[in-house]
């Protein structure tokens, strides 16, 4: 696998208040990749920091296995196409704001002309386009915005939580093009969401930011509390963990290694929890299950899992993971 | 009151008339405005930019500076200019007192705190996502300023005519570095003042409401420049 980027023992701080820790992370070339948190978690700095706007207090960043420094970062911007997740538009047409970046570089009016023509048309921005962008609703804004960074044709696409404001038909519509530009134009996507089970099915990589630490899965299933032994305790429940793992009190599972039975399993697993079914959600591809078993688990099956399974809200179930399976930090 | 009533009427009759002389003085003070304005908002802007979004040594002294000459009193800047122009002074060579050059250049410097400051007010007031939208779509320096000034055009327009606001209704710096020369550096304050003193009261009074109206849609200006930045 090649790398888009390859960040180091990055640390970024607000005056002393430390934002983003960062000891390792690399972001794979022509394909999605995912940060999950809540705001505050660290995800915008990290976003500024790929989009090569904003320089870590240290650390090291390597992009296409090029060593990048702070003094190349205005080079590099313009390789990269950016959308905040509340998108500042000019005042000015919706058209100006699409084109206002091929502009910038100083690409030839013919060239605008097609390239800006073929982005409305895609985007559904023609009734719109000679409209004062100030004027938009926030997924009409949303749109534009996104339009304005793909007319660039970047090779990295960033965007910061891309489904607010958008109805779910425009939606699965930029879905579908997200997968298209990595496979057809092996662009690198990276994009910011709050919605996990969203991040699990349209990304190839997945990273959850958590009081400014990043771990390398989605989060979905996150516990407070402390070490004790071979032990987390949650004051709930009682997690088993691998003794070599460092101390710390938080714990995390990603929700695709959970594994539900209706009887208590004869395996390896050391932990093993009965619970019940709160609720089951159908997300496309996917049935999302939320578990109590003291703690809640969230656990991603599939349609014809869930029906071999044969349980409903309310029925008993087993939740079964591996110790190595847990991430403490 | 009759005298007064009297007086009006005879100067708004000078005004309907088109009275010659009246409309070259106003001419004068406008001309005059313009060009100290289009001075100072060349310097002004600018630096109002660069002050509101660099950071350095003395930022804060700058700006407690600049507030304080917001109310810089004219007859200081006439005062300290006549110094420089006069004859004997270090420009004095150049032979611009008593020229209408020497009343652009001091309400230029009259009003350069005020397009300054206003400038750096209009861009510090700035949405913070802009600048990042500039960099991000990959502009450069000189770009960015110029979709700054795009963005903050009604903030800056505002400040614009604060300032000429300023500059047409300055009597100090008119009158000592202009002489107030009939046809040459006559304008409305220094007419105002000189007619008054002549006991030619009409006249004042006639150049006096042609500058409250310049005031007046000049006060408009600002207010509608305001609206449109809010």
């Amino acid at each position: 696998m090649t790398w888009a980027y390859e960040l180091r023992d990055a640390r970024f701080d607000y005056g002393a208040e430390p934002v983003l820790r960062i000891d390792e992370i690399r972001i794979a070339r022509a394909g999605i990749t995912a940060l999950v948190g809540p705001n505050g978690s660290g995800k915008s700095t990290l976003l500024n920091h790929l989009a090569f706007l904003a320089w870590p207090g240290r650390g090291s960043l390597r992009f296409h296995d090029r060593e990048i420094g702070a003094a190349d970062f205005r080079q590099y911007r313009r390789r990269v196409g950016y959308v905040q997740q509340k998108p500042y538009l000019f005042h000015a047409s919706v058209r100006d704001n699409i084109e206002l970046g091929l502009r910038i570089r100083g690409i030839d009016q013919a060239a605008r002309r097609e390239r800006m023509q073929k982005i409305i048309r895609e985007f559904d921005l023609d009734a719109i386009a000679d409209r004062q962008a100030h004027g938009l609703s926030g997924g009409e804004a949303q749109k534009v915005a996104l339009a304005r960074a793909l007319v660039l044709q970047p090779e990295v696409l960033i965007l910061d939580e891309p489904f607010n404001h958008l109805d779910k038909t425009f939606r699965l519509s930029l879905e579908d093009r997200l997968r298209e530009i990595v496979l057809r134009d092996a662009a690198t996507v990276i994009l910011t969401t709050h919605d996990q089970f969203l991040a699990q099915t349209l990304s190839n990589q997945v990273f959850s930011l958590i009081d400014g630490h990043l771990l390398p899965l989605a989060a979905m299933n996150l516990f407070s509390g402390r070490c004790s032994g071979d032990r987390f305790v949650t004051g709930k429940l009682e997690i088993a963990i691998p003794p070599h793992l460092p101390a710390g009190n938080r714990l995390a599972i990603e929700a695709n290694q959970l594994v539900l039975s209706k009887e208590p399993l004869e395996s390896s697993m050391r932990n093993r929890f009965q619970g019940r079914i709160l609720r089951l959600s159908d997300e496309d591809l996917w049935i999302h299950v939320t578990i109590d078993a003291g703690e809640q688990f969230h656990a991603v099956i599939t349609p014809a899992a869930l029906k071999d399974l044969g349980v409903s809200i309310g029925d008993a179930v087993w939740v079964s993971f591996k110790s190595t399976s847990v991430h403490l930090f | 009151m009759d005298y007064f009533i009297e007086t009006l009427a005879a100067a708004l009759r000078l005004i309907i008339s088109a009275d010659r002389e009246i409309y070259a003085i106003v001419w004068t003070s406008i001309w005059i405005a313009v060009a100290s304005v289009g001075i100072a908002s060349l310097l002004g802007i600018p630096l109002g930019l660069l002050v509101a979004f660099r950071e350095f040594p003395g930022k804060r002294l700058l700006l407690q500076g600049l507030n304080t000459l917001m109310a810089l009193p004219t007859v200081v800047v006439g005062l300290v200019l006549y110094g420089f122009f006069t004859r004997h002074g270090p420009l004095g060579n150049w032979g611009i007192l008593y020229t209408p050059l020497a009343i652009v250049s001091g309400q230029a410097v009259l009003i350069l705190p005020i397009l300054w400051n206003m400038s750096i007010t209009a861009a510090a007031g700035a949405d913070p996502r802009l600048g990042l939208t500039c960099q991000s779509l990959g502009a450069s320096g000189l770009q960015q300023g110029l979709i700054f000034l795009s963005e903050l055009r009604f903030a800056l327009m505002a400040a614009v005519v604060a300032g000429f606001g300023r500059a047409i209704g300055e009597v100090g710096i008119a009158m000592m570095l202009g002489g107030n020369i009939e046809g040459f550096t006559r304008t409305m304050t220094t007419a105002i003042a000189l007619e008054t003193s002549k006991g030619e009261f009409e006249f004042g009074l006639a150049l006096g409401l042609l500058l409250l109206l310049v005031a007046f849609i000049v006060n408009l200006l600002l207010q509608y420049f305001q609206r449109l930045a809010r």
